[in-house]
């Protein structure tokens, strides 16, 4: 194995860290000594690469090969944002992977939130307890996430509290004019009985080459019920590389929906452990790659036990040069019986030199199980492009409403107050564009 | 109001119109017959603008307009509604909000301001009652999971709602049952007004029962071969084309 580029980032590393005080935290130090040595065996995975084929699609090799500086601590994140969204919430603000003051908020329900190295300080026990137990060993990015982290977001709602408002985090990434990598590790531990809603608002400040990586562990209690939205809106020179670990407990659910609706390279990877029987995960998104984007949505759904029920629905449309991935496993193991498992994947292509990739993976090892999949890639229809404007709608808002017509079935999934008008707001304003 | 002089037009290189003279004055109904594959389809679609078929002779004059040369939503906007043989689904896209964008470009088309959501929601409860549509269809997507008496009678609803001054009715009676039959004749003649015209395509008497016309056209090799008034329709349905066609060979 060539290791010029792990080894490249190795160095860095050892720069970085000689110049580090000795302000760290004991239980973040422990978990990059432990990620260091998980990097050094490690690769930077190349197109087609990787364990179990998740890189087929996708080459993020090259992407980590620019001279971009590092980001350190970062500047406080700006407190009004005119880009800010009109959702009602507590605000988590993130800019270059560090909330900046590094405080944390403590609701009189218990619920605490913000930064994750602040809650790595002042609640040493309970961020170890949940702290890189859920991710993959194998994996490169949480790995070099962890080597490099100096904050990320932290969430934790105890037993039986049911949050009202939904938490809004507020990502940003860029520098002015500098071309940076920034890296983050986020944790957000739902207990028994807990219900939250969270937003996941990923922004670009500037227009400059970013490259962000971070790496989420999700733990979903006994009967909690969560809902996550995710929009990513980067600049055109931005890539995001975005692990995801989901645990869920017996009876929970677990709602996720992500929007791709601007970036260079937006590259999600979804882990959900369906652990606790009666859990229950849904896993939606939207991709709109136009110009030269490239989104890539890979997921592993796991049925680890019996009576789990998931359902996947993506849609995609890719214009210009854009393409779109979807990727999804779905795993079950072998006493895993009475697994309810579906998945779904449609794509538009608007022009030749787009792209749409759709791979569904069934692994399946128990006998008493529901699993199905559908896939669909074609174009617009033109029999209802013209039918519209039979009615006197002109070509563009023909096939906008097409457009919009196809996406807006998994759009409008969300239950956040103002959220499904936001997220159709920008659906519009990108299709326009594609 | 429409003037077709010596109309041809090809569908891959193939002459399906050949020379149609036809014309249309306010306040009319024509019914156009022939048997199949006479080109009534072609012929409702090319004065629609569909972008299949090519048009290699002739002219249209559209209230003295030249029809050929406007764009079909323009076509649309200027008042010319086709209603569809085989109306399209369009997923995802709500009757109300199509009909919404549609009402809209047509008024602004018109020089008119929009119309309040609560005008536009009271125009669409009086509308569909025309051709008694289940007004909970407007909140479900574009003829998706209609029945196919459902879909024609939709039709008709989006005409009342456009309000077009020509309306082709392209075999709106293909299809229905009796009862459909009756509410879309019965809500065609209920639009009818001094300052519109319909043109209605058909294979069959029964519709011209309720939609009762001027004059009734015959469609033969792309031609219209005879006219005459409605009385031509009933013997047709006794008699067949066989009379009319030995007569132009």
């Amino acid at each position: 194995m060539e290791r010029s580029l792990e080894n490249r980032w190795i160095e860095r590393y050892r720069a970085w860290a000689a110049t580090r005080g000795a302000a760290s935290v004991p239980l973040l130090e422990a978990v990059r000594r432990k990620a260091l040595e998980a990097f050094e065996r490690l690769e930077i995975p190349a197109k087609g690469s990787g364990h179990g084929d998740r890189y087929h699609y996708t080459d993020l090799r090259t992407a980590f090969a620019g001279e971009y500086r590092l980001a350190t601590e970062a500047a406080p994140a700006s407190a009004t944002d005119s880009d800010s969204l009109p959702i009602q919430g507590h605000r988590i603000r993130l800019l270059n992977g560090g909330c900046g003051e590094k405080t944390l908020t403590r609701l009189s329900n218990g619920v605490i939130f913000g930064s994750l190295a602040a809650a790595a300080r002042q609640e040493p026990s309970l961020v170890e307890r949940y702290y890189d137990t859920l991710t993959d060993p194998q994996d490169v990015f949480s790995a070099m996430s962890a080597l490099w982290m100096q904050d990320g977001v932290f969430v934790y709602v105890p037993t039986g509290v049911e949050e009202p408002l939904p938490f809004v985090i507020e990502d940003e990434v860029g520098d002015g004019g500098e071309a940076l990598y920034c890296f983050a590790r986020h944790l957000f531990v739902f207990e028994r009985g807990s219900a939250a809603r969270l937003v996941w608002d990923h922004r670009s400040r500037g227009e400059a080459s970013t490259l962000k990586c971070g790496t989420r562990e999700v733990s979903v209690g006994e009967d909690a019920r969560i809902e996550m939205v995710e929009l990513y809106r980067l600049s055109a020179q931005a890539v995001s590389v975005s692990g995801g670990y989901v645990r869920q407990a017996r009876n929970s659910r677990f709602e996720s929906l992500s929007a791709s609706f601007n970036g260079a390279l937006l590259r999600h990877d979804l882990t959900v452990m369906l652990d606790g029987c009666g859990a229950e995960n849904r896993t939606d998104g939207v991709m709109l790659a136009g110009e030269a984007e490239k989104f890539d949505y890979t997921t592993d759904i796991r049925h680890h036990v019996s009576d789990c029920t998931s359902s996947e629905q993506f849609k995609s449309i890719a214009s210009g040069e854009g393409t779109a991935v979807f990727s999804g496993r779905i795993y079950v193991a072998p006493d895993a019986q009475r697994t309810n498992a579906y998945q779904q994947n449609n794509g538009l292509i608007l022009n030749t030199g787009a792209h749409v990739y759709t791979k569904p993976q069934l692994e399946i090892y128990a006998d008493d199980v529901k699993c199905s999949h559908g896939a669909t890639v074609g174009q617009l229809d033109p029999e209802a492009i013209y039918y519209m404007r039979q009615r006197g709608i002109s070509l563009q808002e023909a096939r906008r409403l097409q457009m919009y017509g196809f996406v807006r079935e998994v759009l409008g999934k969300t239950r956040i107050e103002g959220l499904a008008e936001v997220l159709e707001a920008m659906a519009v304003d990108k299709i326009d564009r594609l | 109001m429409l003037e077709v002089k010596n109309l041809h037009a090809t569908v891959d290189g193939k002459e399906i119109l050949r020379g149609i003279n036809f014309s249309v004055r306010a306040g009319e109904v024509h019914a156009i017959m022939g048997p199949n594959g006479s080109g009534k389809s072609t012929f409702a679609s090319v004065l629609a603008g569909n972008e299949r078929f090519e048009v290699t002779d002739g002219e249209v004059l559209y209230e003295g307009r030249d029809l050929l040369s406007m764009s079909i939503e323009d076509r649309a906007r200027a008042g010319i509604f086709l209603g569809f043989q085989y109306p399209v689904e369009i997923p995802g896209v709500s009757m109300a909000n199509f009909l919404k964008v549609a009402v809209s470009e047509k008024r602004k088309y018109q020089g008119l301001e929009p119309l309040s959501a609560a005008e536009f929601l009271r125009m669409m409860r009086e509308r569909a009652s025309v051709v008694e549509l289940d007004s909970k269809l407007t909140s479900r997507a574009v003829n998706e999971g209609f029945s196919g008496g459902e879909k024609k009678k939709n039709e008709i609803f989006q005409m009342a709602m456009l309000e077009p001054k020509l309306a082709i009715l392209d075999e709106t009676d293909s299809g229905l049952d009796i009862d459909a039959l009756r509410i879309v004749g019965t809500g065609v003649t209920k639009l009818k007004r001094p300052d519109n015209a319909t043109v209605v395509i058909t294979h069959y008497q029964r519709l011209l029962d309720y939609i009762v016309p001027d004059y009734v056209h015959v469609l033969y090799k792309g031609q219209i071969i005879y006219s005459g008034d409605k009385s031509l329709a009933l013997k047709l349905e006794k008699e067949g084309y066989d009379w009319l066609i030995n007569q132009y060979e």
